[in-house]
């Protein structure tokens, strides 16, 4: 699990992008353009990471600025396949009809500018509740997963990292894809030491109606003392 | 560690709070009468019964678990119990005692530290045994960017204020990570003083770094993992140097594309919009506080590059060393509280590629210290990312009875030469600073003798290695320092310690067989109650330690408005101000003791000397952390001489020291 887990987007990004000095001869190409949301009106993106794939372009990313726009410069003349993504948000590929699906290659040449390229980059949706018991009371640090139930075959699951409900009982899992989930609370086995003992209300009243505590073995032999006065107000 | 590995740590009694698994446990044991416990070692008939309130409002707490610990007749007996809907709890079967110590848990509250103490006559029935839980506190709030867009997944940590050796310092509490709204909150927080940072890091590595060190990993274990079919990802989220040298793995979050050609990048802030913790403003949280608005605003600022040299001998070893450049007056805090970390070329060179101006500190040392405060009955908290180079050396801490409840202090180190470390400050302006030299000093070592004064028991089995453990506490409590630690030799009376950075240490044994403290001399002086200094930078040897197995009792009864006291602490400090600080972390000269039912105290640890003894309300038992405190008291207390040998009985009243109403609220 821990060698296979993939780096979080909200791990990181890039930012002045220059190439070593022995490249520069040929990594002239440049790729730019803007990422928007997935509304109507799509709006920029700002702080976007722009991802490119392909041989040559290992690293390479760029961050959009406060219009949506971003700029991968020096750049090997090739085939790229591009990825927006931002936390809380369903990484993109460029050209791909929806989140998850293969996106489309961008050839440049030596020296070429390609710009004005567009990323289409929707934001997750986000599942939010509390848990409670059966007396209503919140359950602070239960695991909570959120399982999607309708997911295609073709699209990878979205496997969602377990959250934890937080003092007040309350959870919130973002980033989803749009689609049909399950939420499961998950109980957590901790081991405790030693027993705790849970008397009912009807064998904690009895112990207290008592004059005095007995023991249930036979060591009832010194009741000669009485039981403090006060004891018979609780 | 991969860096998005989430650790999500419980303790064990977290799910305590769930009265159905605690119900089912009880179940197992096979249905035992209620308040049978653990043990029927000594049999009495005796009982406790009480009730756990919760301080902030009065009412009966249901559900929390009460354990009585204590017994008579030289047994020890633990019990625990699920207190009822009234809050009510009952022990019985009890054997006559002294000792009787109840304390209580419950998920979301603290305890302060507070017990009830019972002394229970034979065959008593002790009705009125009361435990005050506090609910805990929780911050929560908002982070923006420069735009007002809320940051998604940024790590925020509260820093808590905490007294340690009498002097103020910074210790890391609980992470969290703010969600899609940029909303985060921390919860399980005790009263106290806290500053809350969004911390940032940006980890600069030379370009030839292999990607295991990169994720803080041994090629051994990534060669065994890749054998059972897993594969390392490599890390995408780098950037190559403009002169192709070095690598930049930034913060937590997105930095900001280049301003013109400047390079930017969000700096550590601390609420609301400050640089260092010094400019924050601190959040002062009562009993059960919720504060919901401690917002932080993100700026990103222009950064410079910060390079130079080691210059240390060959024997230090310096490449894939990690130097840390910390805000000036942070330098107590550990990983995660950088602005930058760089790793040393194979060539001693170094780079931090991307620094905010401001003040700072670079730290070269292979371990790491700082004081960490954690709730105890659960902890969900994130952990802050390793910076590349962490690797090995092992890791440890312990408890800081001399700071605020459920702060511990927390060492690590990484793989190579620790005796070599240095630190040098410099201060960032708008240009790139070349030729920084980082000065790398051997560091100084002690050596002692133990003489022991009584007749040692048998050794343990030979050839079992070990011997005692003997720590070098920071004597003004300053993480920074570290806790250089050493162990007694198993064939000779003699112990070593090694990694003294300048500075004052006193010495601490966990046990010294069965023996004590009598002095501790060096070079003709004594410094049984004085730190020993390291800044000359000269090993320290042929200290000499006795030991001694004469013991000293002071015991008595406290009062309260003509009546015995029945609870309460009596508070033993030196007569001397000069020690009521640079103690380091477990002051020999200080003790809180608490006060029984029958209003009996009793301390056995205080080593010879004067005293002043002062009996207050149960809330100020931890009190004495605060200079301040002693010097309100000492006017009111109580003057004491202590002897070796010496069984002295001293009678007190319970006093009010004005300007200090305690903990509660």
């Amino acid at each position: 699990m821990l060698m296979t887990s993939r780096l979080g987007v909200a791990a990181l990004s890039a930012i002045v992008l220059i190439a070593p000095a022995s490249a520069r001869q040929t990594n002239t190409a440049r790729i730019a353009g803007t990422v928007v949301t997935s509304d109507a009106t799509p709006q920029p993106v700002r702080r976007a990471i722009v991802r490119l794939g392909g041989q040559g372009a290992e690293g390479r990313s760029a961050v959009t600025d406060d219009q949506g726009r971003f700029a991968l410069t020096g750049l090997p003349a090739g085939r790229f396949t591009m990825t927006a993504s931002k936390p809380a948000h369903l990484t993109t590929a460029y050209g791909a009809s929806a989140p998850g699906r293969p996106g489309t290659a961008v050839t440049v040449a030596v020296g070429q500018s390609i710009a004005n390229l567009r990323l289409v980059l929707p934001r997750g949706a986000a599942i939010a509740g509390t848990i409670r018991d059966r007396a209503g009371t919140p359950l602070p640090a239960v695991s909570i997963r959120v399982i999607r139930i309708d997911a295609p075959r073709s699209s990878a699951p979205p496997a969602t990292n377990d959250v934890l409900t937080d003092d007040r009982g309350m959870f919130r899992a973002f980033g989803l894809l749009p689609g049909t989930y399950a939420v499961a609370a998950v109980p957590r086995l901790v081991s405790v030491t030693g027993a705790v003992a849970v008397p009912s209300a009807s064998e904690m009243d009895a112990l207290f109606r008592r004059p005095r505590p007995r023991s249930i073995s036979s060591t009832r032999t010194s009741t000669s003392r009485r039981a403090p006065a006060s004891a018979m107000s609780c | 560690m991969l860096p998005n590995f989430r650790r999500v740590r419980l303790s064990a009694l977290a799910i305590a709070a769930t009265c159905s698994f605690v119900a089912g446990l009880g179940a197992q044991r096979g249905g035992g009468p209620p308040g049978a416990g653990d043990t029927a070692l000594v049999e009495g008939t005796g009982a406790i019964s009480g009730v756990v309130t919760d301080g902030s409002t009065g009412q009966p707490l249901a559900g929390a678990v009460v354990t009585l610990v204590g017994g008579g007749r030289g047994s020890v007996l633990t019990t625990r119990m699920a207190t009822d809907e009234k809050g009510r709890f009952i022990f019985t079967k009890l054997s006559p005692a002294e000792n009787y110590s109840l304390t209580a848990v419950k998920f979301g509250f603290f305890d302060g530290r507070n017990r009830a103490r019972v002394a229970l006559a034979d065959g008593q029935w002790f009705t009125d045994a009361k435990i005050t839980l506090w609910r805990f506190g929780a911050i929560s709030g908002v982070v923006t960017d420069e735009t007002n867009e809320p940051v998604v997944g940024a790590f925020v940590r509260v820093l808590v204020q905490v007294m340690v050796a009498g002097t103020p310092q910074l210790s890391a509490g609980p992470v969290t990570r703010t969600d899609d709204r940029g909303v985060y909150r921390i919860a399980g927080l005790a009263p106290g003083r806290y500053i809350v940072s969004v911390p940032s890091v940006q980890w600069s590595v030379p370009a030839d770094t292999d990607e295991y060190a990169l994720q803080g990993l041994r090629r051994e274990a990534v060669a065994s993992m890749e054998a059972a079919g897993y594969s390392l990802p490599k890390r995408e989220d780098r950037t190559t140097s403009p002169d192709g040298k070095n690598l930049l793995f930034l913060g937590h979050y997105v930095t900001p594309p280049p301003a013109g050609s400047r390079a930017m990048a969000y700096p550590p802030s601390f609420h609301p919009a400050a640089r260092s913790p010094k400019d924050a403003s601190v959040v002062e949280l009562k009993n059960g506080e919720e504060r919901n608005t401690v917002d932080l605003q993100l700026r990103p600022v222009p950064v410079v590059r910060v390079s130079g040299t080691i210059d240390a001998p060959p024997e230090a070893g310096v490449a894939g060393m990690t130097l840390r450049l910390l805000p000036a007056g942070a330098e107590g805090l550990g990983n995660g509280s950088e602005v930058a970390t760089a790793l040393v070329a194979q060539d001693g060179t170094f780079t931090f590629l991307s620094v905010p101006s401001g003040d700072y500190t670079i730290i070269a040392n292979r371990q790491q210290m700082e004081f960490q405060t954690r709730n105890r009955t659960v902890s969900m908290d994130d952990a802050l990312p390793n910076a590349p180079g962490a690797l090995g050396g092992g890791a440890g801490g312990g408890g800081v009875p001399s700071a605020s409840a459920g702060t511990t202090y927390s060492y690590r180190g990484s793989d190579g030469n620790r005796s070599y470390a240095g630190k040098l400050a410099i201060a960032v302006g708008a240009r790139d600073l070349t030729d920084v030299v980082v000065p790398l000093k051997r560091l100084v070592t002690l050596t002692a003798r133990l003489v022991y004064e009584f007749e040692l028991p048998a050794s343990p089995a030979p050839g079992r290695g070990g011997g005692l453990p003997v720590y070098a506490e920071p004597a003004d409590g300053s993480a920074a320092l570290g806790m250089p630690t050493g162990r007694t030799s198993p064939t000779e009376p003699t112990f070593l310690i090694e990694g003294l950075q300048p500075g004052q240490y006193t010495i601490r044994f966990v046990s010294l067989r069965a023996g004590r403290i009598k002095t501790i001399t060096w070079d003709g002086k004594d410094y049984t109650n004085r730190p020993l200094d390291a800044s000359t930078g000269r090993d320290i040897t042929d200290v000499v330690v006795t030991v001694t197995d004469k013991t000293t009792r002071v015991n008595g009864y406290a009062r309260e408005q003509n009546q015995m006291a029945t609870h309460g602490s009596v508070i033993f400090f030196p007569a001397e101000p000069d020690q009521w600080t640079n103690y380091g972390f477990s002051p020999r000269r200080i003790l809180s003791s608490p006060i029984g039912t029958n209003g009996a105290f009793s301390a056995t640890t205080l080593p010879p000397g004067n005293y002043l003894a002062i009996a207050v309300d149960e809330s100020l038992a931890t009190a004495w952390q605060d200079p301040k405190f002693l010097a309100a008291a000492a006017s009111l207390a109580t003057r004491i001489t202590v002897e070796w040998g010496d069984a002295k009985t001293v009678d007190l009243t319970v006093m009010q020291v004005p300007g200090f109403k305690g903990g509660g609220d």
